[in-house]
């Protein structure tokens, strides 16, 4: 009797543990196919496949609000969003502070809707996320050089061309105030900042310790 | 070419004080009689619309200046040459430059030094910028602040597979409630 009833409880069990591990399967093959990465990062809102700039896009003759970011040398080419200023709790420091709003996705960026707007004299700030588990879009910001072009591209069409002044700036402390006197102090002639993380990740503070920083020069 | 200009703007400068001192020299002539002034100057076309002819610089710094009106009539009252002195006083305060003050094209040279060659500043100069104060914080990196994909898609799995289990089990028992 308690054999024919533990023998009756064992078939559903068996056949749970055999569907469960087919599923488990399946998604195992699925998350490890060649473009895991971009249906990870289309899943994250932004991405990639954003239509070609037409080669006669109008110059921007002016300040422009930042709708789109191409840096070709390290492949970057994704959508701009305003992000204003954020309070946050620094988790090298645990102190509340004022930051920059950052991209929802970490394929997108985000311009400092507080701040300067790119072309108004004033330097601009615009960040993206690196070091993700699948790969964001300033993940090869710091191999920038002096002279690669950069182009923001307004809602319009207009573009604005851009040259990277320098190199980067790199290991910008995030327990001190390391990037507000790196941006505050930027080069003559500097008019957008790139914002991203750097160095080591901890994941004490599940943060990367470091900022790193691209400064470019509007060239028409 | 500037010291052309430099004496146009002398000259502005100092015909409304040499009228004004030819304005009182009337009134004074005015008041000793006016049968006098009559002959030479009918001052009462003024009130009528007469028009008033100004001398050239030239002939006011010589002192020839001489104010010539076109219609004739009586005599002229002081009160008028009062009030004309006034109106080249409010002239020559409030449409010629300062002798003190310094003016865009001709500015005051710096004490004991040398005075500035720069060029008049343009009249539409941009307003000075306010100063940008650059935030310290940037959270760029790591996990973005979004539910991760992998928690629902394991709980999905889960449930198939117990839906999958409990539809096993409910039709094994119909079978056997059959048999």
């Amino acid at each position: 009797m308690r054999r024919a009833r533990a023998a009756e409880l064992a078939r559903p069990l068996a056949a749970f543990v055999v569907v469960l591990a087919a599923c488990l399967g399946l998604f195992a093959v699925w998350q490890s196919r060649p473009e895991a990465d971009a249906a990870s990062a289309a899943a994250a809102g932004g991405v990639p496949a954003l239509a070609p700039l037409p080669p006669d896009a109008p110059v921007a003759d002016g300040p422009i609000v930042p709708a789109r970011l191409q840096i070709p040398a390290i492949g970057v080419d994704a959508t701009v969003e305003p992000r204003g200023t954020a309070q946050y709790e620094n988790p090298f420091t645990g102190a509340r502070v004022d930051g920059y709003g950052v991209p929802r996705s970490m394929w997108t960026t985000a311009w400092w809707s507080d701040g300067p707007r790119p072309g108004s004299g004033r330097m601009a700030v615009i960040l993206g996320h690196a070091q993700a588990a699948h790969g964001a879009v300033f993940d090869d910001l710091a191999d920038l050089r002096a002279g690669d072009e950069a182009l923001l591209v307004d809602d319009a069409g207009a573009v604005q061309h851009l040259r990277v002044l320098g190199a980067p700036l790199t290991g910008l402390d995030k327990s001190t105030s390391a990037l507000a006197d790196a941006l505050n102090g930027h080069p003559a002639g500097a008019d957008v900042a790139f914002v991203t993380c750097g160095g080591e990740f901890d994941e004490d503070a599940g943060a990367s310790e470091d900022n790193d920083v691209v400064f470019a020069t509007v060239v028409r | 070419m500037l010291e052309g200009v430099q004496l146009v703007v002398t000259d502005l400068t100092e015909l409304p004080q040499q009228l004004q001192d030819l304005l009182g020299q009337f009134s004074a002539v005015l008041q000793q009689g006016p049968g006098d002034l009559g002959e030479a100057i009918p001052l009462g076309s003024l009130a009528d619309g007469g028009s008033l002819t100004l001398p050239a610089p030239e002939q006011a710094e010589s002192g020839d200046a001489a104010v010539a009106v076109a219609d004739s009539g009586s005599a002229g009252e002081v009160p008028l040459l009062t009030d004309l002195q006034g109106l080249l006083k409010t002239l020559a305060y409030d449409c010629l430059p300062h002798p003190a003050a310094s003016s865009p094209s001709t500015p005051a040279p710096a004490a004991g030094g040398e005075a500035p060659q720069q060029p008049a500043a343009p009249a539409a100069a941009p307003v000075a910028q306010q100063p940008v104060s650059y935030l310290g914080y940037a959270p760029t990196g790591g996990t973005p602040e979004e539910p991760s994909g992998t928690v629902p898609v394991l709980a999905g799995v889960l449930l198939l597979s117990a839906v999958g289990t409990a539809g096993y089990r409910v039709s094994t028992r119909a079978a056997r409630s059959r048999g």
